[in-house]
């Protein structure tokens, strides 16, 4: 089911820390608050890959080799209150949204963009949308314009949605989990698909056949 | 020696090498895809530094005691702890000296833009320091260095040499870059200027109290080199910043490099050369006296003030204060100087009190709701009840009343980064100590009672300090950027609740 509008806000107030719905800051509840969602803001970093000396990522290189690859070729862009940042047509960028969010063990979430943007050819997630229950710090975006006009996109700005969905307690929350990646982070975090532990299996695997030839 | 005292030297010395070792860390991974030299050399410092985390460790127990609620080690251990901290420290500072790289310094103008200063430091300093008490209009440049002010001071000769003295510089330590609870100590120009100003343009009453403080200060042969502009300057850092000056000083003055290499020699006589808060004894009792004047006292300063006060009494230290009139007088006058508006005062330390709980629980601490949700969660039952009351159905009655009242409630305003960074100082003090003991715990445990530790357990303790640093620091730096932009979307240049 579906949290409406005055379920969300209930469960904000809740009085057990466990059950409580965190979003914050709420700068303009009125706005942002509508019948079976909140509106989210975007944040002011942004993660560009930078293409022109990068041929390809070699997903089974040594996992501290991909990850210097990683920030080698990702480009911090970090944007000021009042400026904005240029999203070009055709163009991918990692961002993260300025509200820093609790979800309860017993809820999960999807992250959906707001159709204003939607009509311009924002999208705000590639593929990945969904929120675990006891997802901890601020979400990310994968922004892309599909439009053929440039895009400037001012931080604090809401550009998408969080709804909830009730679930029965989960007993294995995201920051919990064995190989969770992006718990608790505050800023915009770039892939860290090096450290998923079927790479390591895919390498192992490589060695060993290199051997056997 | 002190405990309390002892533990505050020994979570920031811990922490300053937690820091190291994470920065090293980081430079290293790009050294190795760089240089390779550069590699040689940042590898060699990691080997000193691995040797320094030994040491230390090797002390675990003593620590371990040090670092609990509710262990003690003899008078004699503690000495001896307290000697190794001071030569860790100064070993650290070599570290630091290599590692300092020249081109590190950022400009920051107060007046027409944040020029190239992360915007974390710069939205923090445009808070403390406005323009409205700005001493003039001048450029201000901090310069990331090394452990100790040496860097500052040869640049600060060269600019002389070349009379271009109203270039101001601030210093920061290449530790403490991301850790905004240093960036205290980047208001010191602006605040030396202001001092030098007041002390220009200062009213009968104010020369009065300068002069009869000037007096005190020459009778004491201990005091030498303090000025009363020092004096001062301190005086308008507490009002301006509360408990985080104090505690920022403290840290600084406790482990002050040229405290140990130059200026310690008076200190080494009394002590053996050990760290001593003789140094900062004199200034100590002012500042801590200025904080219970602007009401904006905090236990856990109270706590530490005292415990700096037994440990000059067990160390016969001979140091007479200023007059507690002079004092008073003093706090009077620098109140002036600073209007209340641009203060911290004692509703801002409340807030950052509460704050504090929000950071102990990872929570971003940007902006909090004036009405508490319990009071919104009243309004909410008050509201349903009295649908039902006009003959609704409980469910009905449930999804029928107006919602944008109670919404307008929750509604949350902006903190000042004075009061976030003052709500990092009193967590850290509070709880720097248990993550110290946590990860020496966890990671030295097995070589308790006399077994082996393995020889990686040190830096494995260490790095994960680091980690714990590091969450703290980024929750604080992005508080303070996600609290200014929420002042420009609430159309508020000024903090809203100042």
């Amino acid at each position: 089911m579906i949290l409406n509008e005055r379920q969300i806000l209930e469960r904000m107030m809740d009085p057990n820390p466990e059950r409580r719905i965190i979003i914050t800051p709420l700068i303009k509840p009125e706005e942002q608050f509508g019948p079976t969602s909140v509106d989210l803001r975007l944040g002011t970093d942004f993660q560009v890959m930078q293409r022109t000396n990068l041929t390809h990522l070699d997903l089974v290189k040594d996992p501290a080799e991909l990850q210097y690859d990683v920030q080698k070729h990702m480009k911090h862009v970090k944007v000021k209150p009042t400026e904005p940042f240029v999203l070009h047509p055709g163009e991918f960028a990692l961002a993260s949204t300025l509200e820093f969010v609790r979800i309860p063990l017993d809820l999960a979430a999807r992250l959906e963009g707001r159709s204003t943007w939607g009509r311009l050819g924002l999208q705000i997630h590639a593929t990945a949308g969904f929120v675990d229950p006891g997802f901890v710090g601020a979400l990310t975006f994968e922004l892309s314009n599909v439009s053929n006009i440039p895009l400037p996109l001012y931080p604090g700005v809401r550009i998408s949605q969080l709804c909830f969905f009730d679930s029965t307690r989960t007993n294995l929350p995201y920051a919990e989990k064995r190989f969770t990646k992006y718990s608790g982070k505050t800023t915009t975090a770039s892939s860290a698909f090096f450290r998923d532990p079927e790479y390591q299996r895919i390498r192992q695997a490589r060695k060993e056949m290199e051997y056997s030839y | 020696m002190e405990k309390t005292y002892l533990r505050f030297v020994c979570v920031e010395v811990m922490e300053r090498m937690a820091r190291c070792d994470a920065l090293l860390a980081k430079l290293a991974t790009t050294a190795a895809h760089g240089n390779r030299h550069v590699l040689d050399v940042i590898q060699g410092l990691q080997a000193r530094l691995a040797v320094l985390e030994g040491k230390l460790i090797e002390e675990r127990e003593l620590l371990s005691a040090l670092l609990s609620d509710t262990g003690n080690a003899p008078a004699q251990d503690r000495q001896a702890l307290m000697r190794l901290l001071s030569l860790s420290y100064q070993a650290l500072c070599q570290i630091t000296q290599v590692l300092t790289p020249l081109e590190a310094s950022q400009m920051v103008s107060s007046r027409t833009n944040e020029g190239d200063i992360q915007p974390e430091i710069y939205f923090f300093l445009k808070d403390a320091l406005p323009e409205a008490i700005q001493p003039e209009d001048s450029i201000c440049t901090v310069v990331v260095g090394s452990e100790g002010k040496t860097a500052q001071a040869q640049i600060e000769e060269t600019l002389c040499a070349l009379q271009l003295q109203q270039v101001q510089f601030a210093w920061l330590s290449i530790l403490q870059q991301d850790n905004p609870l240093a960036w205290v100590s980047l208001s010191e120009p602006a605040l030396k200027g202001l001092a030098g100003q007041a002390i220009q343009k200062a009213d009968k009453a104010l020369a009065s109290v300068l002069k009869q403080i000037t007096q005190e200060l020459e009778k004491d042969a201990g005091r030498a080199g303090l000025e009363t502009a020092t004096i001062l300057q301190h005086a308008l850092g507490l009002r301006i910043f509360g408990p985080a000056y104090y505690f920022q000083l403290t840290a600084q003055s406790l482990l002050s490099y040229e405290s140990i290499e130059h200026g310690g020699e008076r200190v080494a006589k009394r002590t053996g050369g050990q760290l001593s808060p003789e140094a900062f004894a004199i200034v100590e009792n002012a500042l801590f006296y200025g904080l219970n004047h602007f009401n904006v006292a905090h236990n856990q300063t109270v706590i530490l003030h005292e415990a700096g006060e037994r440990l000059l009494k067990e160390q016969n230290a001979k140091t007479t204060m200023l007059s507690q009139s002079l004092l008073a007088d003093l706090f009077k006058a620098s109140e002036k100087l600073i209007q209340e508006r641009f203060a911290f005062n004692a509703k801002h330390l409340e807030r950052a009190i509460q704050l504090k709980e929000r950071l102990a629980e990872g929570i971003l601490l940007s902006s909090a709701s004036v009405f508490p949700m319990s009071e919104v969660a009243q309004a909410f039952d008050k509201a349903a009840k009295e649908q039902r009351g006009q003959g609704e159905s409980e469910e009905a009655a449930e999804g029928s009343f107006p919602i944008y009242p109670l919404l307008s409630m929750t509604t949350e305003y902006p903190h000042t980064p004075r009061e976030i960074i003052n709500a990092g100082w009193l967590h850290k003090v509070e709880r720097g100590g248990v993550w110290a003991f946590a990860a020496l715990q966890e990671e030295t445990s097995q070589g308790l009672g006399g077994q082996k530790l393995s020889a990686a357990a040190p830096q494995v303790a260490y790095q994960k300090l680091a980690g714990l640093f590091s969450a703290q620091d980024h929750l604080l730096a992005k508080s303070i950027e996600t609290a200014e932009l929420h002042r420009v979307l609430l159309c508020t240049p000024e903090p809203a609740r100042a």
